[in-house]
């Protein structure tokens, strides 16, 4: 018999909870960023769903996110037959309440295009657009029904807050997120049953650290968004966000292989992850002031 | 690159009570063990100079909490390292008492565990109930660290008495600590250096301990258990498997095992182990998230547990002895109902009988208790709302543990320690044999159940002897009759002078007639009926011993009269007042309600919305046959349809001809009808080779619900088939432009549905159509 090593126990583990979301939450969707954690966590929902993904996919978009992103995820969007949904806090965008060319500072920015885009979109108050698989174009979505049950990809070693997260974690009516009352978790045993008006956010990477994450993706040969990899500038992203707030690192990884590696004995071995993402810097709690009001 | 996906990882919990010094020896560790970045120790150094304080280990986690890079992780929870051998994920379990629920939440995810002791202090508080916890959530490494020996002077007498006295109360819980370690974090002693102060001690040093930790693997040699997480079928994209998913709690499967599903008893071979992309493994075993089909299509629901027909069974019965934990903020008692959850199963749960309450930190039992308080353990009998499977933590622990809901919250967990026998004991040993002799037709339940629009179920209708349950019965049953439901009436006097008539009139033979009446709507569910049974003043034990016969959760009680005069607890309540017409529209809202009318039925008062759906493929590929059973079962369900077919259609414009730009217009002009026809409330069949992809997408636009079908048939099956001798005379040369043979065909690259005829039966891809027809409907 094949021995599992730690990838084979993570991925399984992962798998479990993407079953159990699946099995306890009517309406349940999953938030893919492009980012390499969630599309990680797309391909972990094709490995448990046998080849399907059957929950729609929400991708909050900032209209800021670098443009290769939005392509890559319409590709893999047709190529998967995924259900894509695209929400963004139009209000905010129109009225130019952005940072750095609208009116706002950078953390005011981040809570009305991400966090206030998100939860409009998982209550159905904002507008969802859906990809129509025939033309490839976003229509609106007439399914306005609340998600009670929303997988994301967020892992415990990513920072501070995301450390005190649970698999099953319940965020009240109105998104927010309670640190201290948090639900026991045992024996694969999760928090499904909720009054109603709350919803539940599915964390099954929560184990997962960043050197996990390239490990499988190497593994695996995981379609990732190029600007991951050095293209021949001597840079790359090491995490992606909107193209104003996100540094691309010195690098001249080139491969998910060689990024393994890099992680492993070379000049990342000891500096944070998030380290080229501004908005980390500027909210002194951490992600935590964000993450309490619903930030992925 | 040096084999980078084997890189060994152990979680350990840590323990103790609060100030037993958890902090100073996590950080004396990390910096003796190398593990802290470059500098961080001589940083904190200075600046405690800089303040004035006295250095402390402990003040390196604090230092540390901002710093999140691959080498190392600290937070308020949990401590990520690695030594040279591997990685440590050390969880934090805080000594306060307000923190059980994270000691719980580490100790069940950890493999290992520390548990620090002051040895100035002894056996505190904590001691005691961490020890506790780590023993009923099973953790079995352990190892114990008596800290702070400098303030005992290093004193062996005073190290050997705490120790015995730990360790004989750890063995009373089953806890064999690998090793009991005195160390002085402060001064670094025993954690990862010896010190000559405890040149006493012989045994292994702190990272010594923890590099001897095994890192375990979940049990493949017990026997196979694996609840079912869910059954998948997804039709879509032609995929018609059947798929019965869960992970792995113990022993290996392969293709071919027989296995027994529990509570039911049902019986299939494995015939495939399933993959992502149609790939299929050799053996599954313990820990994997698996997934296989049967050979067989037996109807099987998430909560059941598979296991292998060769091996051990697992316990089935309602009620079991349990040792338990309780970190409610209410009390436990004995006059509540709860939620049971154990593998993938839920259940109503009832205490029965509390036999002993312990608080941990104080060793103080209370005996016939009827309460368990917070942070309390407890022995107790638990009474479940119907039979669940499972297995006594002796033979295979991970089947043996639930947690126990209250008011939505995880409010605490135990292990089975004894199945009890309950009152439908002898009855459900006759079904498990029942259903292990079962002969499966080849009509799966699910099918029954779409055709019939309607999920199989029992309503038991109940009251005082003097009510009129009978009329209202057979008034139900006439009404959803007219409306098109399988329904079927049967009074206990059919079956009590029939398949009854052996038995006596004797209460001793009640147990009996129940039995018998649950065989008969057994028989009725298989069926696919919607039953409905009258008898009068039904008790809990009757319905218990019905439902021991039919499949869990399809039967409803409702009981008619004033006054329930007996002790069951029924899920409606009639009153007679309220008139006959009034209670079938009730009755008729309450079975909708509990899912006897599937949605689509529900809804049927409106007409169901037109749709075009377009058969594409090449010609002989099957695009009419099934377009035909698609029409005649849209037809059926009240959908007015029209049928459009190429060839026949091509017939009233003879002078259409066969090259591109005449093709492509017979296609528009197809569908320019069709999208009228859908317009006007009609739903299109419509099947044609047509072959070009952007005329097709012209239709498709014109459409308002389209639903492309790509019959896929292979090309050479469909020349095998060749009904009218198309292709050969293609071959011979004698058709020009025939598509597949001397004219292209471009595949839909985004079709709603594909089917293969060649791989599915055209009732098959039939319905895999008319799933395609809901999701584009009604997306989800």
């Amino acid at each position: 018999m094949k021995t599992q090593d730690h990838l084979d126990r993570l991925e399984a583990r992962s798998i479990h909870l993407l079953r159990e979301g699946y099995a306890n939450f009517r309406r349940l969707c999953m938030l893919w960023s492009i980012g390499k954690d969630s599309t990680v966590l797309l391909w972990l929902s094709r490995k448990a769903f046998f080849g399907h993904v059957p929950f729609p996919l929400v991708h909050i978009d900032t209209s800021y996110k670098i443009p290769e992103m939005i392509s890559h995820r319409d590709r893999l969007a047709r190529e998967w037959r995924l259900t894509m949904l695209v929400g963004r806090n139009e209000a905010a965008l129109e009225a130019k309440r952005t940072f750095p060319d609208g009116t706002v500072d950078r953390i005011t920015c981040c809570g009305l295009l991400k966090t206030e885009a998100l939860a409009r979109t998982l209550d159905g108050e904002g507008v969802r657009y859906r990809m129509n698989h025939s033309t490839g174009a976003y229509e609106i979505d007439p399914d306005r029904e609340p998600y009670t049950g929303v997988i994301v990809g967020v892992r415990a070693d990513e920072e501070g807050s995301r450390s005190k997260e649970r698999y099953f974690s319940p965020r009240s009516t109105r998104n927010i997120w309670d640190v201290g009352e948090q639900p026991p978790e045992f024996w694969n045993q999760f928090k499904t049953e909720f009054a109603p008006g709350t919803h539940v956010r599915i964390h099954p990477l929560l184990d997962w650290t960043e050197l996990d994450i390239w490990e499988y993706i190497a593994r695996e040969k995981i379609p990732t968004v190029s600007l991951y990899y050095n293209q021949g500038d001597g840079t790359r992203y090491r995490s992606l966000g909107c193209a104003p707030c996100t540094k691309p690192v010195r690098s001249e990884a080139r491969t998910p292989e060689e990024i393994v590696e890099e992680l492993r004995s070379g000049q990342f071995a000891r500096v944070a992850e998030r380290s080229g993402r501004a908005q980390d810097a500027e909210d002194g709690g951490g992600l935590e002031t964000l993450r309490r009001e619903g930030y992925m | 690159m040096t084999a980078p996906f084997t890189r060994p990882r152990l979680s350990i919990v840590v323990g103790g009570h609060v100030d037993h010094g958890k902090s100073t020896l996590v950080g004396r560790l990390l910096a003796d063990a190398g593990a802290l970045p470059e500098g961080k120790l001589e940083q904190v150094r200075a600046l405690c100079e800089k303040t004035g304080r006295p250095f402390e280990y402990a003040f390196l986690l604090d230092a540390l909490k901002d710093e999140r890079a691959q080498g190392i992780t600290i937070d308020t929870a949990r401590v990520f390292f690695s030594t040279g051998s591997r990685e440590y994920l050390l969880l934090d379990a805080p000594g306060h008492v307000e923190f059980v629920r994270n000691l719980v939440t580490g100790a069940a995810r950890a493999e290992a565990a520390l548990l620090v002791v002051d040895a100035s202090e002894g056996l505190q508080e904590n001691s005691r109930r961490h020890a506790y916890l780590l023993s009923l959530l099973g953790v079995r490494q352990l190892v114990v660290v008596m800290n702070k020996m400098d303030l005992v002077r290093y004193d062996r007498a005073v190290f050997d008495r705490l120790s015995a006295e730990f360790s004989s109360f750890l063995e009373g819980l089953g806890l064999l600590p690998s090793a009991v370690i005195p160390v002085a974090a402060r001064d670094g002693a025993n954690v990862v250096h010896r010190s000559e102060a405890l040149g006493w001690y012989r045994g292994p040093t702190l990272l010594e301990a923890l590099e001897g930790f095994a890192t375990e693997m979940p049990p493949s040699s017990g026997p196979f258990r694996m609840p079912v997480q869910d059954v998948y079928k997804f039709t879509g994209d032609g995929d018609d498997r059947r798929i019965v998913a869960g992970t792995i709690e113990s022993g290996t499967v392969r293709p071919g095992d027989e296995l027994l599903f529990f509570p039911s008893g049902k019986r299939a071979r494995v015939r495939r182990l399933e993959g992502m992309s149609g790939e299929s493994a050799t053996e599954a075993a313990a820990g994997q998230a698996a997934g296989f089909t049967l050979d067989e299509q037996i109807y099987v629901t998430r909560g059941e547990v598979a296991a292998r027909a060769d091996q051990p069974r697992p316990a089935v019965t309602s009620r079991f002895r349990a040792a338990l934990f309780w970190l409610g903020k209410e009390p436990l008692r004995t006059d509540r109902e709860y939620l049971l959850k154990l593998g993938t199963a839920r259940v109503p749960m009832r205490v029965e009988k509390i036999h002993q309450a312990l608080d941990p930190a104080t060793l103080s039992i209370r005996t016939a208790a009827t309460s368990v308080a917070r942070l309390d353990v407890a022995d107790c009998t638990l009474s479940l709302g119907h039979a669940i499977a499972f297995d006594p933590a002796d033979q295979v622990t991970a089947t043996s543990r639930f947690v126990i809901v209250d008011d939505y919250e995880i409010a605490g967990g135990g292990l089975v320690r004894e199945p009890l026998a309950d009152a439908q004991a002898p009855a459900r040993d006759r079904v498990l044999l029942r259903n292990a002799k079962w002969e499966t037709s080849f009509i799966p339940v699910e099918r029954r159940a779409e055709r019939y629009r309607q999920r199989p179920t029992l309503l038991l209708l109940t009251g005082p002897r003097d009510t009129d349950r009978k009329q209202l019965a057979k008034a139900l049953e006439a009404r959803l009759f007219a409306e098109g439901q399988v329904v079927y009436f049967l009074g206990m006097a059919n079956v009590l002078y029939g398949i009854d008539a052996d038995l006596g009139r004797a209460e001793l033979d009640r147990a009996e007639h129940m039995r018998r009446l649950g065989e008969v709507a057994n028989l009725m569910l298989d069926a696919g009926v919607i039953l409905l049974v009258t008898a009068a003043e039904l008790t809990r034990s009757d319905l218990d011993l019905v439902r021991a016969a039919v499949p869990e959760g399809r039967v409803v009680t409702a009981w008619l009269g004033e006054g329930v005069t007996t002790d069951l607890p029924p899920d409606l309540r009639l009153d007679q007042a309220e008139g006959a017409g009034a209670l079938v529209e009730r009755l008729r809202a309450f079975l909708a309600e509990r899912d006897a009318f599937r949605p689509s039925a529900r809804e049927a008062a409106a007409p169901p919305a037109p749709a075009v759906i377009w058969f594409t493929g090449l010609p002989a590929s099957g695009k009419s046959t099934v377009a035909d059973w698609v029409a005649a079962e849209l037809t059926r369900r009240g959908n007015r349809v029209e049928r459009l077919d190429g060839d026949s259609l091509r017939e009233l414009f003879p002078e259409t001809g066969w090259d591109r730009p005449a093709r492509d217009a017979h296609v528009r002009r197809v569908g320019h009808l069709a999208s009228r026809l859908e317009a006007h409330g009609v739903t299109v069949i419509a099947s044609l080779v047509s072959p070009h992809a952007a005329a097709r997408d012209s239709v498709r636009a014109r459409c308002r619900v389209f639903v492309e079908v790509h019959v896929s048939t292979p090309l050479d099956e469909c020349e095998r088939r060749d009904p009218k001798g198309l292709y050969a005379r293609a071959r011979r040369g004698e058709i020009p432009s025939f598509t597949g043979v001397s004219d292209s065909y471009e595949p839909p690259t985004a079709p709603e549905v594909t089917v293969d005829t060649s791989r599915v039966t055209v009732e098959d891809a039939g319905w895999a159509v008319l799933d395609g027809l809901e999701r584009v409907r009604r997306p989800k």
